[in-house]
């Protein structure tokens, strides 16, 4: 029964082997669970994120080299639509001029996707540990998303615009504006914190019960032989949450963080529209009107 | 005895988190899923996209129970790991 479970249930999630490149590990809090470092690297993500990278590679240029204008393969036609989708949903949500959102919008997305997918084969457990099951992945993704995201808002609004937006509601009275700052601070930074802890949750949590029935199976497998056929059944549990946690969990959350990623962006033109209508009265820009349903006063 | 006593009550909070995380979700999933409905019976011809925006949504709502799982496991973790 034992390499069965190898082959379906990874070891005990959360638990990863660090090697620290600075700070000596002390321990912090007396606990043992939690040790401080500078910086340490957690060589079986990075091994699991570089095979999620090799394969996304892979598949992007194998379907470049087969792209024909013509009938497209399965997989071009999956991409096209993919693409197709984000680049709808960017010039929706975020603007027709805000190009560089596509690109990244797609590759986090189909990225985290690939990445989900491979917990789907049986990753040896000292060696690799899923990478969107790691908290460090997703908030590495999530911060450069938030970080990117503030530039372009500076970019767009400029520094006073910028720094004016943390000041919504827009149409209150200045008191009541201030006493918003706080608010809209917390928001600000709660965002990339939730878009990680979403995704880094739910694959975690999916590899959990994955352990936890693997454990379940093997209580069964060595108990007296009338409750010994249940076994089976834990098998059979366990072989259908897998494939629920990995192929629809997994696709729900890569998806979710893209379309997160983009909303995200558009929440940063924030203000643009209506410091436009005040400036120039009646502008002349259709999208503006559109997006104030077509009422400019 | 302090151990013992941390990994208690870190039971019992992970016993409630999960407990109070479930009834949100289960909420949430069941006001998507009746709007879903709702939106269908009036317009049977978007079904496909609002079942596209239902399944969005409850990833988005149970995201917030599994937060809960996931992070309970961790205090767990940590209050066994604490020196008694």
């Amino acid at each position: 029964m034992t390499p069965l479970i190898g082959f379906l249930a990874e070891a005990a999630p959360g638990t990863h082997q660090t090697v620290a490149v600075c700070g000596n590990g002390r321990e912090s809090l007396n606990l043992i669970a939690l040790r401080f470092y500078y910086c340490a690297i957690t060589p079986d993500t990075l091994i699991s994120s570089a095979l999620a990278i090799a394969v996304t590679l892979c598949l992007g240029f194998l379907i470049v080299r087969s792209l024909n204008s013509g009938v497209p393969g399965k997989l071009q036609y999956i991409l096209e639509f993919l693409l197709h989708y984000v680049r709808g949903l960017v010039s929706e949500t975020v603007a027709d001029d805000a190009a560089f959102v596509i690109p990244l919008a797609a590759t986090v997305g189909f990225y985290i996707l690939v990445a989900n997918w491979l917990e789907f084969f049986p990753l040896p457990a000292p060696l690799i540990h899923p990478a969107t099951a790691d908290l460090n992945q997703t908030l590495a993704m999530s911060i450069f998303v938030f970080l990117a995201v503030q530039g372009y808002s500076i970019k767009v609004l400029g520094p006073g615009g910028y720094l004016r937006r943390f000041t919504r509601p827009f149409e209150m009275h200045v008191v009541v504006r201030i006493l918003f700052v706080p608010l809209n601070i917390v928001e600000e930074v709660a965002k990339p914190i939730t878009l990680a802890l979403r995704l880094f949750g739910n694959l975690f949590a999916g590899l959990l019960m994955v352990y936890l029935l693997g454990l379940l199976i093997s209580y069964l497998a060595s108990a007296p032989l009338l409750i010994k056929p249940l076994s089976l059944v834990g098998l059979g549990f366990l072989i259908v949450w897998k494939t629920f946690a990995v192929v629809f969990v997994g696709t729900i959350q890569a998806f979710i963080f893209m379309l997160l990623t983009v909303i995200y962006f558009g929440m940063a033109r924030e203000g643009l529209e209506e410091s436009h209508i005040r400036h120039s009265s009646g502008s002349t820009n259709p999208s503006v009107h559109n997006q104030l349903g077509g009422d400019p006063e | 005895m302090n151990h013992a006593i941390a990994l208690a009550g870190a039971l019992i909070a992970f016993g409630l988190a999960l407990g109070g995380g479930a009834i949100g979700a289960a909420i949430g999933d069941g006001l998507a899923g009746s709007a879903t409905i709702a939106g269908i019976s009036r317009q049977p011809e978007a079904s496909a996209r609002l079942q596209v925006l239902m399944f969005i949504i409850i990833g988005l709502v149970e995201a917030m129970y599994f937060i809960n799982l996931a992070l309970g496991f961790y205090f767990i973790g940590v209050a066994a790991g604490v020196k008694g």
